[in-house]
């Protein structure tokens, strides 16, 4: 069979034309499902930034009350108007910033709240710093149940990236959001 | 190129598509596991006991109350008792119970679920997206406080589940303003049969009675009961979060 007989070669052709097609299929599919749960990261990452909108808001109130009675606390409070500044600016562009950004702002809004139980308990009478410790309160179980959802769409997300034929195009890891108050 | 070396290298490239081709449409047929529902468990309209801490008097009474919410608000509440949520935490354990089993109408989210783990000594309520502006975090906590930890710390848990489920009913049935549906879990509370499963169960003994000359009757009794060993589902709505949560 020198060469490949002509039934020999339809039949090779047919077969890579078969393969082809699958595979452009394949990359379709695979890339539109990408593109889909990129998308419901977001979404799912809006949802949390709509609940911590709620204690962004606050945020400045807050601080203006405590500020002159939280003396040795003065890097903590510029901290926290740092982040929350820059929480502002990344909201809708970057998840994995905003990602990244937010927990930092849980670790250090923890912190206020642990140093006006502790340290400041006087302060817990002002009506703004109730105000804010109820909307935490109130929006930990949301954020909570919004987290474990996000982290689903990350975690189906982030296996398509790695996963063939998904590595192919080359997407970016979205961050898990760990850590909440 | 002599025509063998082509013949070859044709049946590489081939054979690497086909590789290729193989490969793709596995991951596309055989997507990763599922593991987010590992460990929690299916549960049914509408109470439901892994300890077998609610005695059946008081458990066929709140399955009725629940009935009766369904009915006249269709709003589903869902009861779970379990000895221990461990490795998780009651709150994450109760966001998927109610994600696994979609209590709640689909497109209503009007599902509540009540989940109390007595080994643990914790529980939480947790309530659907479209019942979070009747049942606030603070209205919930403030419900269980007063109706289901004091009974459950006297040693009366099937009380406090009792009162508890009476107490968010009486507040959905005089709240809720959702349109109802009519159509329950059940059309008939202690029959686990939804209406068009009702319809092809007649048809089907019209049918058989007319052509077995009436001897199938003599064993509808038999396939009642033994239908009676599945169970119906939820609506399919979903919970954002809200509700409360605590410990005994």
């Amino acid at each position: 069979m020198a060469g490949g007989n002509r039934p020999t070669k339809l039949i090779i052709g047919i077969v890579a034309i078969i393969a082809i097609v699958v595979i452009l299929l394949g990359a379709v599919l695979t890339y539109n499902s990408l593109i889909s749960k990129q998308q419901d990261v977001k979404r799912t990452w809006g949802n949390i930034e709509a609940s911590y909108q709620l204690r962004i808001d606050k945020i400045p109130l807050v601080l203006s009350a405590v500020n002159s009675s939280m003396t040795f606390e003065k890097s903590l409070l510029e901290n926290i108007t740092n982040l929350r500044t820059q929480w502002l600016s990344e909201v809708g562009k970057d998840v994995n910033e905003n990602v990244n950004t937010t927990q930092q702002l849980d670790s250090s809004i923890n912190a206020l709240l642990v140093a006006i139980n502790e340290n400041y308990p006087a302060l817990q009478s002002i009506q703004v710093v109730q105000d804010f410790i109820s909307i935490v309160d109130e929006t930990e179980n949301m954020i909570l149940a919004q987290r474990v959802f996000y982290n689903d769409a990350v975690a189906s997300y982030n296996s398509a990236v790695h996963g063939f034929p998904g590595l192919l195009f080359g997407f970016e890891d979205a961050s898990y959001y760990e850590r909440g108050l | 190129m002599r025509p063998n070396t082509r013949l070859a290298i044709s049946v590489i490239v081939v054979v690497l598509l086909i590789a290729g081709a193989v490969a793709v449409s596995f991951r596309l047929l055989f997507p990763p596991k599922d593991t987010r529902f590992e460990g929690i468990p299916t549960i049914y309209p509408y109470v439901n006991d892994e300890v077998g801490a609610i005695p059946s008097d008081y458990f066929a009474a709140i399955d009725d109350i629940c009935y009766q919410i369904d009915l006249e608000t269709s709003c589903e509440v869902a009861v779970l008792v379990v000895n221990t949520t461990q490795p998780n935490d009651i709150s994450y354990f109760a966001l998927r119970v109610f994600q696994k089993n979609a209590i709640g109408k689909e497109g209503m989210d009007n599902g509540l679920l009540i989940v109390v783990a007595v080994a643990d000594g914790t529980w939480k309520i947790e309530v659907g997206y479209g019942l979070m502006g009747i049942l606030t975090g603070a209205r919930v906590a403030n419900l269980a406080e007063a109706y289901l930890v004091p009974y459950f710390e006297s040693g009366a848990l099937e009380d406090g589940l009792y009162e508890i489920t009476y107490a968010i009913g009486t507040i959905l049935v005089n709240e809720y303003t959702g349109e109802p549906t009519g159509k329950t879990a059940y059309p008939i509370s202690w029959v686990p049969l939804k209406t068009w499963q009702w319809v092809v169960l007649i048809v089907a003994v019209v049918f058989l009675g007319v052509v077995t000359k009436g001897r199938i009757f003599l064993v509808v009794f038999w396939i009642v009961q033994i239908l009676g060993g599945g169970r119906g589902k939820f609506g399919g709505g979903r919970s954002g979060g809200g509700g409360a949560r605590g410990r005994f």
